[in-house]
């Protein structure tokens, strides 16, 4: 029960598998359950194309994080700004990144409680939900990076299964749905690319987690690796929507994949939508989970009383209480992705390269050399 | 210390578990009735009927089906309907047939009904949609003691007569896809009750809104999953050849049958002069299952093919301008249209069938081969 949260990076280190898995699954979450719908809606049949330049964006935006954190390789984001920045700047980076991702862990264990309460739940109270969730939560958090890494490892092992599953899908496969290629020229794609950066986003955890990898040579390797894996999974099930779904109406579906899943039936087992969706929640449960561990570390940062558990402990109260006061539905939720897909737009991408060309410029100065 | 924090954690799992009953979800099998098929129909004043078909389990009951009737302006509000006639309450996530009266398919807007089946995640997509031939109602009440529940039986009869490709299937799920895709028009099973006997004569064919238009029978559903390639399991052809010696009598044994083992489809779009231009080449690997005229396969097979392959391409013309007159178009050509000829497909998305289906040309050429033609010579 002690603030493990804050321990120092020596005694929660995680390796690079960990590392891999902790970025590759802050970035695959409910994106996958709309994405497909999501890029037809703008880039018609030609959609997937649009993944491989937010693929591109989102590995150039990665890389340049890693790069920022070399140079000061025993700290976060945070300790970095403090030393060449002075402690103003670094208080004001702390709550800024604190407000951040309490937003994202708010934002996508909400919409995981619409999607179980509109699929399986309908009768249920969101908030009765989200306390089902906040336990295990609250228990993963407390372990630091060192949990959040196996919990990692575990989940990955639990849901290999699943593209297995969806493989049986592709004996209703019209693949003529993609052809021809690029049918409307270059312009629907160009168009697609936000959409496509944005279910990039979760690779700036590497800001929090950098210091805590062991071997800090392979990190930019590791980030390579994680984007790739998030990249092979967003195309799959993407080209897997397109050719069983018609172009003209796959943009009214809203939870696409799962739909999908509808449709897969074994004698023993129907509505395999419902079992998708569950073991899915564990996928989805490490996005947010990570995003609460470094909104407790900001916090602690920012106020350093009490433990970080505690801290943790308000955390999840809060929002419990949120969600109970507020309630959001669909419509709601989708309008606050949006806004705060704005806020992860200059947090992941405008801001790394803004600090890489600010340091960049520094490193000339003498003082800043060492 | 480890004392007391298993203490609290013991006393916390306690006391959330109590906010367990606050999952208001919670139903209990013997509280459900799964409604396995439901009826649309109207009555003779159009008013919209709807039918549920549920199994009952109880051992007191005679029937092992229980059937209700209500009217009512939507699916989802007659829910509540029968909910106040059928044992318990009403679940929809087991629904295998939905049966569709022909008079409802004639009436514009229909497929709107459907839509709480695609709304509510609760609704199973692979509920099978048939059209009935006639009133839904004898259907519904319709219980032969040689069959067993009759939505299941229903169910399995479409499955297999799918399987050995005599009819078309559309789920909800398929029927989604074919009705909003532009390039292709919906069709499902047909059904009919005829001599207290249920039987499938065909396929109805509907065209983009989903208003009925025409039917194919099994021989010609057989040519249309040919020229689709989609074969499933078994496809057997019979075939009268008229270019053989024929002595009078009452049977007709100018008949030949046979597998078609596999499709090789081949097909290259055109457009020209307003007009696209389809050339459709199949080659069937055959096997003979039966001939009931002498012929000397060994030495004249190329004969026997070229005639088999005459009357297949005279069959097939047949169905594809019968299909042109009804403008529908099942057969998925507009896919290949809008794959190859995408700037012309583009002008005529919007009334593909209408505008650019029933004036194309469709060329076929079929090449069988004869791969096997049985045990005796």
């Amino acid at each position: 029960m002690t603030g493990s949260v804050l321990k120092p990076a020596k005694e929660n280190q995680v390796t690079l598998l960990q590392y891999i898995l902790i970025i590759h699954s802050m970035q695959l979450g409910i994106g996958v359950i709309s994405l497909p719908r999501d890029l037809a809606d703008t880039g018609g049949t030609d959609g997937w194309i649009a993944l491989f330049i937010g693929y591109a964006g989102s590995l150039v935006a990665s890389l340049l994080i890693v790069q920022i954190m070399k140079k000061h390789p025993e700290g976060t984001i945070i300790d970095l700004i403090s030393r060449f920045f002075g402690r103003w700047s670094g208080y004001l980076m702390t709550a800024v990144f604190g407000v951040y991702f309490s937003l994202y862990a708010y934002l996508l264990l909400d919409r995981m409680i619409l999607l179980i309460h509109s699929w399986i739940m309908q009768q249920s109270r969101p908030f009765v939900l989200m306390l089902l969730f906040v336990i295990p939560a609250y228990m993963i958090v407390k372990g630091g990076w060192r949990a959040l890494g196996r919990y990692a490892e575990i989940i990955l092992l639990c849901s290999l299964w699943m593209p297995f599953m969806l493989l049986t899908l592709f004996d209703q496969a019209h693949w003529l749905h993609l052809l021809p290629v690029l049918k409307e020229g270059w312009m629907p794609v160009f168009s697609t690319v936000p959409a496509t950066v944005l279910s990039f986003l979760g690779f700036e955890a590497a800001f929090f987690l950098y210091p805590h990898l062991g071997n800090k040579k392979k990190a930019s390797l590791g980030i390579f690796v994680a984007n790739t894996l998030t990249l092979i999974v967003y195309l799959y099930v993407t080209i897997l929507c397109f050719v069983v779904f018609s172009p003209d109406e796959i943009t009214y579906y809203n939870d696409i994949m799962l739909t999908l899943a509808k449709i897969i039936e074994y004698r023993f087992v129907e509505r395999f939508d419902i079992v998708m969706l569950t073991f899915y929640l564990l996928v989805i449960s490490k996005t947010w989970i990570p995003a609460l561990h470094m909104t407790v570390y900001c916090s602690h940062r920012l106020v350093p009383i009490g433990k970080a558990a505690t801290h943790l402990l308000l955390l999840l109260i809060g929002m419990l209480a949120v969600t109970y006061i507020w309630n959001p539905g669909w419509l709601t939720s989708d309008k606050w992705i949006a806004l705060f897909s704005k806020f992860g737009l200059l947090m992941a991408f405008i801001f790394p390269v803004a600090l890489w060309c600010l340091l960049s410029v520094m490193s000339w100065f003498p003082r800043w050399q060492k | 210390m480890r004392k007391k924090q298993f203490c609290c954690m013991t006393v916390a799992v306690c006391l959330l578990s109590l906010l367990l009953s606050g999952c208001k979800d919670r139903l209990d099998l013997e509280n459900i009735t799964l409604v396995l098929m439901v009826g649309i129909d109207l009555d003779e004043d159009n008013n919209l009927v709807l039918y549920s078909s549920s199994p009952v389990f109880s051992k007191e009951a005679k029937s092992k089906n229980e059937t209700s009737k209500v009217t009512a302006t939507t699916i989802r509000e007659a829910r509540g309907e029968l909910e106040a006639r059928v044992s318990a309450l009403i679940s929809i996530g087991k629904l295998q047939n939905v049966l569709i009266g022909k008079r409802v398919l004639r009436h514009k807007g229909w497929v709107q009904l459907l839509d709480v089946l695609y709304r509510d995640s609760k609704a199973k997509t692979n509920a099978r949609l048939i059209a009935v031939d006639g009133p839904v109602e004898p259907v519904m009440y319709f219980a032969p003691d040689d069959k067993r529940r009759l939505s299941l039986h229903i169910a399995k009869l479409v499955d297999t007569a799918h399987e050995r490709n005599l009819v078309e299937k559309s789920t909800l799920f398929e029927f989604h896809r074919l009705l909003f895709d532009k390039s292709i028009t919906p069709y499902m099973t047909e059904l009919r009750l005829s001599n207290s006997e249920i039987v499938l004569p065909g396929t109805a064919l509907l065209d983009n809104e989903g208003i009925y238009r025409t039917s194919i029978n099994l021989e010609e559903n057989e040519l249309l999953q040919i020229i689709q390639d989609e074969k499933l399991a078994d496809l057997s052809l019979t075939l009268v050849l008229p270019d053989v010696k024929h002595e009078k009598s009452v049977f007709e044994t100018r008949a030949i049958s046979f597998y078609v083992t596999d499709v090789k489809r081949k097909v290259s779009v055109g457009y020209a002069g307003g007009k696209f231009i389809f050339d459709i080449d199949l080659d069937l690997p055959i096997h003979l299952t039966e001939r009931l005229f002498a012929y000397n396969v060994d030495k004249n097979a190329t004969r026997l093919e070229a005639m088999i392959d005459k009357q297949l391409e005279q069959q097939m013309g047949k169905l594809i301008a019968k299909l042109q007159k009804a403008k529908v178009d099942p057969t998925g050509l507009g896919l290949f249209a809008r794959a190859y000829q995408y700037a012309a497909y583009k002008k005529v998305s919007d009334g593909w069938e209408k505008d650019a289906f029933a004036k194309a040309d469709v060329r076929i050429r079929v090449d069988t081969e004869i791969k096997d033609y049985g045990e005796m010579r």
